[in-house]
């Protein structure tokens, strides 16, 4: 086997195997994040990459090279590593985007994975996203490489002596100024039109308590216990959907602020609105009645709130199982407690 | 008369090594209901970056579990790390082909809690942007759409288009997609005359090749087969299933945050509200080719009112000016119309620090997979790919 | 004495060889192609012992007809066209260029060379689940239904084997081909293999009817099932005495090779190449020119059936190689017209495929049939 291998690799053949794979560079179609926009321009009608022998082709079988398109979850790495694995020998990867490189602007996620570290990688491709031109350049870079055999880079970069030029007299300062005990009031009155604040009298008068928060902006405050009858009353008088859940955490006062954003599209007076039915939890015992039930909308919003801060919602049936988040990843990651890496400035 | 056919049938092996949210009791339970279970996805032809897991009894979708967060990059706690202005680039990478409208969202929800005046001239110039950036969107669903049923040359045409598109954003923002031009109070630079000039000229190119477009694909006979009465959502499911955009109006509601609140100039333009009633795929399509037509409206109305004024030009000393914004202590959410639908900023300031205390961001795609999910129940499974590509949906947005 | 014997046995050896060797060089020679263009050379050739049985066998005219025209090498070389004109065309209807690069000065007409050569030297892999014996085994297997109609596939005198009941024979064989492309997805043992396999099924429902009513609408009108008979009485091209059955071959056509609008045991989108999902390598390679292979010998069917088969030019100095080459012309050209469907049509479902093949197209296959017979009796 090895000796048939070696055959293939330098042998009669080699050559032709070469020129083969030269022109038959075909990516699998696995799109991983946003840059994606951008391979898919590279192969359309304006820049055409057909024109140098390369198709986007269906499944990892038939193909020969993979295209990672900018940043590679915990979740996909996972698929990016099965594709990489089905795809038949010879194979190339080729790294688009600043995220794979170093992470680009979310270089500090928590849900982030270098893709060097599960595939090998024959050529990064900067930008964010990278031009179909960089794309394009890439695969003449790797088709070069497979027809002389040396890799080489299409950019020298000029070389920076570090130790030349002023140093700073002291490390920099972040500019981030973050309160230590901040004080979180979701309900802060701001001054509104004349309408805003006759709707939130006419909610008034349901038994709840209004605050307005700007134009068509309403917050409203209730007790847990009493949320499922606060929804179900607003769901009579017009809401009929939910626009946004939302979690707040506030550590220092012990509690989570859960938020729901109710709209309506059915009647036309309350479309502009938009009505902030909020609640307070204990940090300890995060449990509240879902509201799934009476707006369906809100399902999936209330699972990706239970896999970023634990809070659990009773009644929605996917709690306890991650929605969003690869199974690896660190527990309950939006808490205030879950620090993400830090800048670090240097003199 | 059925026969029943008495042939023990084992759960494939092969679904325990992957990782599925699904519980093994319930691809048991499949498998004993003579059902069978297709996974979609990451990697396959005709699905983005997610995996539907889809469960078809002969070939009729029985349900579909989507299994989302395969582009989950964690813009909301990452924002929490960083400056106002530095979030600026980070929101628009969710959907970067509507960069301009997530941008504006985003500062809108800034200026909304500082009480910022723009100037009207920025105004339309945002207005202008974000127009471009939802034609641009359109034709990259259109285009989606058309390659989900094989049509390679309904993909090529809108892509050919979105050059253009690319051209003029290049021109003006410096950027072919993400540009951040957008920032509090205003934008980054003035435009030029010349460059406004060939933005109303470039108008009329894309019209044109619109034409073509739409002689080969929207009203190709084959396409009208598989879309018409495929995927229906009526009036009511949209509704309680929170659909947003032009799927919300294409099942018949009459929503747009664009005229129920009307932001930036366009209270002050004359356009319309493409509306649907049939809430099928075909007619969620032609909603957004209508939307394409009415924005390219937009965006000559928007060239030809543009108020003279000199704008301030922010190169050079962005960071010093707005490094240091503080917001005022509250909740402060913007709704935006993006191109696939409602997109919330939901900012929470604790009034002290300069970066969000939280920032919560819901874009449209999250918001619809709710609705994409249930209007597959009782499709065909070919029609799968025909209501996805129907709805636009990019799991980078909806993940973000 | 046991020298003697050797060398006795090793006389009658020799002399049994060049008895085969003679016998199978008349066998050759009794039937051999007129080429006037390369007369001088085969003259030549032909006075070299061994070279000469190898001139003979290439031009006698049965194995002439299998591997040379119309047969293997005409297919090779079609192959190569049409993967090509295929893309080229595509790409031109897209505002695109399409391949070009690889060969620049002839506008890069051997991309599909290089791909071919890239599946060749390609790992093959074969997965755990699969039933390896027949995995391997149905992509070559799928050769039998391509070759045998070869044989009856006459080319003017040229013919690897003469019967009356070539068209049926012909088309026999072609309806044995999606059995080998259902049997693949069995064998790969995947549930979209498992699911194209499925629509390869039901689509071989829909098309194999009308087509069978077709091809005997024409046999009816010319009364015979015999190549021959069918281009001889093409004063008038079939196509017009016969416009239904006509159209009905030609969506047939595309039915029946999965091209679009009918691409739907394969609607890479949908199912990721259905029954072909899992091969790689040099067996996709196979598996992938399977259905262009259908389409050519179909479409050679076609040209005997309405396009008036071999009868077109006669240049003198090409003798009998000019029949298969206006038979391989047209054929290519059929083809090439063909394929832009590509690039027009979406993709049907397949209940609306099976629909239609059951009801409109069923009943304009029977109104061939009809049609049929009536100009049967006129002509």
């Amino acid at each position: 086997m090895e000796e048939n291998i070696k055959f293939l690799r330098s042998g009669i053949l080699a050559p032709i195997k070469k020129w083969g794979t030269h022109w038959s560079l075909w990516p699998v179609h696995l799109v991983t994040a946003c840059c994606g926009a951008e391979l898919a321009h590279a192969f359309a009608s304006g820049y055409d990459g057909e024109r140098i022998g390369a198709l986007n082709y269906g499944i990892a079988r038939q193909t020969n090279l993979i295209i990672v398109e900018g940043a590679i979850t915990r979740k996909m790495a996972r698929v990016l590593r099965i594709t990489w694995e089905q795809m038949p020998d010879p194979k190339f990867v080729i790294i688009m985007g600043t995220c794979g490189l170093n992470g680009g602007v979310f270089w500090n996620s928590y849900h982030l994975v270098k893709p060097f570290e599960v595939v090998p990688v024959n050529y990064f491709i900067p930008g964010c996203p990278s031009t179909p031109e960089a794309l394009l350049r890439g695969i003449r870079q790797l088709q070069n490489e497979i027809r002389t055999g040396e890799p080489r880079s299409s950019i020298e970069f000029e070389k920076v002596d570090l130790g030349k030029g002023k140093m700073m007299p002291v490390t920099p300062k972040s500019p981030k100024k973050i309160s230590l005990a901040p004080s979180i009031v979701v309900n802060v009155p701001r001054k509104a039109d004349e309408e805003t604040k006759k709707l939130a009298d006419e909610i008034s008068k349901l038994g709840l308590a209004t605050t307005v928060t700007g134009k068509n902006r309403i917050a409203l405050r209730v007790e847990k216990d009493e949320l499922v009858d606060a929804a179900k009353k607003l769901q009579n008088f017009g809401f009929d959907h939910v626009k946004n859940v939302n979690v707040i955490d506030v550590p220092n006062e012990d509690k989570f602020i859960v938020e729901y954003h109710l709209g309506s599209y059915s009647k036309r007076e309350l479309m502009p609105v938009v009505l902030n039915l909020f609640t307070e939890l204990p940090r300890s015992e995060p449990k509240l009645k879902s509201l799934a039930k009476i707006f369906p909308s809100a399902d999936y919003m209330e699972r990706e709130m239970h896999d970023f801060f634990g809070v659990v919602f009773e009644g929605n049936e996917w709690m306890g199982r991650k929605f969003l988040l690869a199974p690896d990843t660190p527990e309950y990651p939006l808490k205030k407690d879950f620090k993400l890496e830090e800048e670090k400035y240097l003199r | 008369m059925e026969y029943e056919i008495k042939v023990p049938v084992q759960p494939p092996t092969e679904l325990q090594s992957l990782f599925i949210p699904i519980p093994p009791e319930y691809v048991e339970e499949v498998y004993r209901s003579e059902d069978f279970l297709v996974l979609v996805g990451p990697q396959h032809p005709g699905s983005g970056h997610m995996r539907l897991i889809v469960r078809v009894h002969g070939d009729i979708i029985r349900e579909v579990i989507p299994d989302p967060g395969y582009v989950h990059r964690c813009v909301e706690k990452i924002a929490e790390n960083r400056l106002y202005i530095q979030n600026i680039p980070l929101v628009e990478r969710p959907s970067i082909m509507d960069a301009l409208n997530f941008n504006l969202g985003y500062v809108r929800a800034i200026e909304d809690a500082l009480e910022v005046e723009v100037p009207k001239r920025a105004k339309y110039i945002r207005t202008m942007l974000a127009e471009i950036c939802r034609i641009g969107t359109h034709l990259y669903d259109a285009a989606i759409l058309a390659v989900f049923l094989g049509h390679t040359t309904g993909f090529m045409y809108p892509f050919g288009i979105r050059e253009l598109i690319c051209e003029v954003l290049v021109r003006i923002t410096g950027a072919r997609f993400t540009s951040s031009f957008i920032i509090p109070g205003g934008v980054r630079r003035d435009v030029d005359e010349q460059t406004l000039k060939f933005v109303y000229e470039t108008t009329f190119a894309i019209e044109k090749r619109l034409k073509s477009f739409e002689r080969i694909f929207i009203k190709n006979p084959t396409v009208i087969a598989r879309l018409k009465d495929v995927g229906v959502l009526t009036k009511e499911e949209a509704i309680k299933f929170g659909v947003v955009g032009p799927f919300l109006r294409a099942s018949g509601v009459e929503y747009d945050v664009r005229k129920v609140e009307p932001y930036e100039a366009y209270g002050e333009l004359d356009w319309d509200i493409p509306v649907a009633d049939a809430g099928d795929s075909y007619s969620r399509f032609l909603v957004r080719v209508n939307e394409i037509s009415q924005s390219l409206k937009i965006v000559r109305q928007c060239i030809k009112n543009m108020p003279e004024e000199k704008l301030k030009d922010f190169r050079g000393t962005f960071f010093d000016e707005f490094a240091d914004i503080v917001l005022p202590q509250g909740e402060f959410t913007t709704l935006t119309e993006a191109s696939r639908g409602t997109l919330i900023y939901s900012i929470v300031s604790d009034g002290e620090s300069n970066v969000p205390y939280r920032m919560r961001m819901i874009t449209p795609g999250w918001l619809y997979l709710r609705g994409f999910m249930e209007s597959l129940k009782g499709e065909r499974l070919a029609d799968l790919q025909a209501i996805y590509g129907s709805f636009g949906y990019f799991p980078p947005e909806a993940d973000r | 004495m046991e020298a003697l014997v050797i060398s006795h046995q090793k006389q009658i050896g020799d002399k049994m060889l060049e008895g085969l060797i003679s016998g199978l060089f008349k066998i050759f020679t009794s039937n051999m192609m007129n080429i006037p263009l390369i007369e001088p050379l085969v003259d030549y050739l032909m006075q070299i012992p061994l070279v000469n049985l190898l001139v003979a066998l290439i031009l006698w005219r049965p194995f002439f007809a299998v591997i040379i025209l119309p047969g293997l090498v005409g297919l090779l070389i079609y192959l190569l066209w049409i993967v090509y004109w295929e893309r080229k065309l595509t790409a031109r209807v897209q505002w695109r260029v399409g391949p070009i690069e690889v060969a620049r000065p002839i506008r890069g007409a051997i991309q599909a060379l290089a791909d071919g050569i890239r599946y060749f030297f390609q790992e093959a892999i074969i997965h755990r689940e699969a039933h390896k014996i027949y995995y391997i085994q149905l992509p070559i297997l799928a050769f039998i239904p391509i070759l045998l109609p070869l044989l009856f596939i006459p080319a003017g005198n040229v013919v690897g084997i003469k019967t009356p009941y070539g068209i049926q024979l012909i088309v026999a064989f072609i309806a044995l081909i999606p059995l080998f492309i259902v049997a693949m997805g069995w064998a790969s043992h995947s549930r979209f293999a498992y699911i194209g396999s499925l629509r390869e099924a039901f689509m071989y429902f829909a098309y194999e009817i009308p087509f069978i009513i077709a091809v005997v609408a024409m046999i009816y009108v010319y009364g015979s099932g015999d190549p021959y008979v069918a281009v001889e009485k093409q004063n008038i091209p079939g196509a017009v005495l016969n416009p239904l059955a006509f159209i009905v071959y030609i969506i047939a056509m595309i039915m029946a090779t999965s091209r679009l609008p009918f691409e739907i045991p394969e609607a890479d989108q949908e199912i990721a190449f259905g029954p072909f999902v899992e091969y790689s390598g040099i067996l996709f390679g196979l598996v992938m020119t399977l259905l262009y292979e259908k389409l050519y010998l179909m479409a050679l069917l076609f040209v005997i059936l309405f396009l008036g088969g071999w009868e077109g030019f006669y240049v003198g100095i090409l003798g009998d190689f000019c029949a298969p080459l206006v038979l391989f012309i047209k054929t290519v050209v059929v083809i090439s017209v063909l394929v832009i469907v590509r690039s027009v049509y979406a993709r049907y479902r397949l209940d609306q495929a099976i629909r239609l093949g059951w009801t409109s197209y069923l009943t304009l296959s029977i109104a061939a049939l009809i049609l049929g017979m009536f100009v049967g009796v006129l002509v």
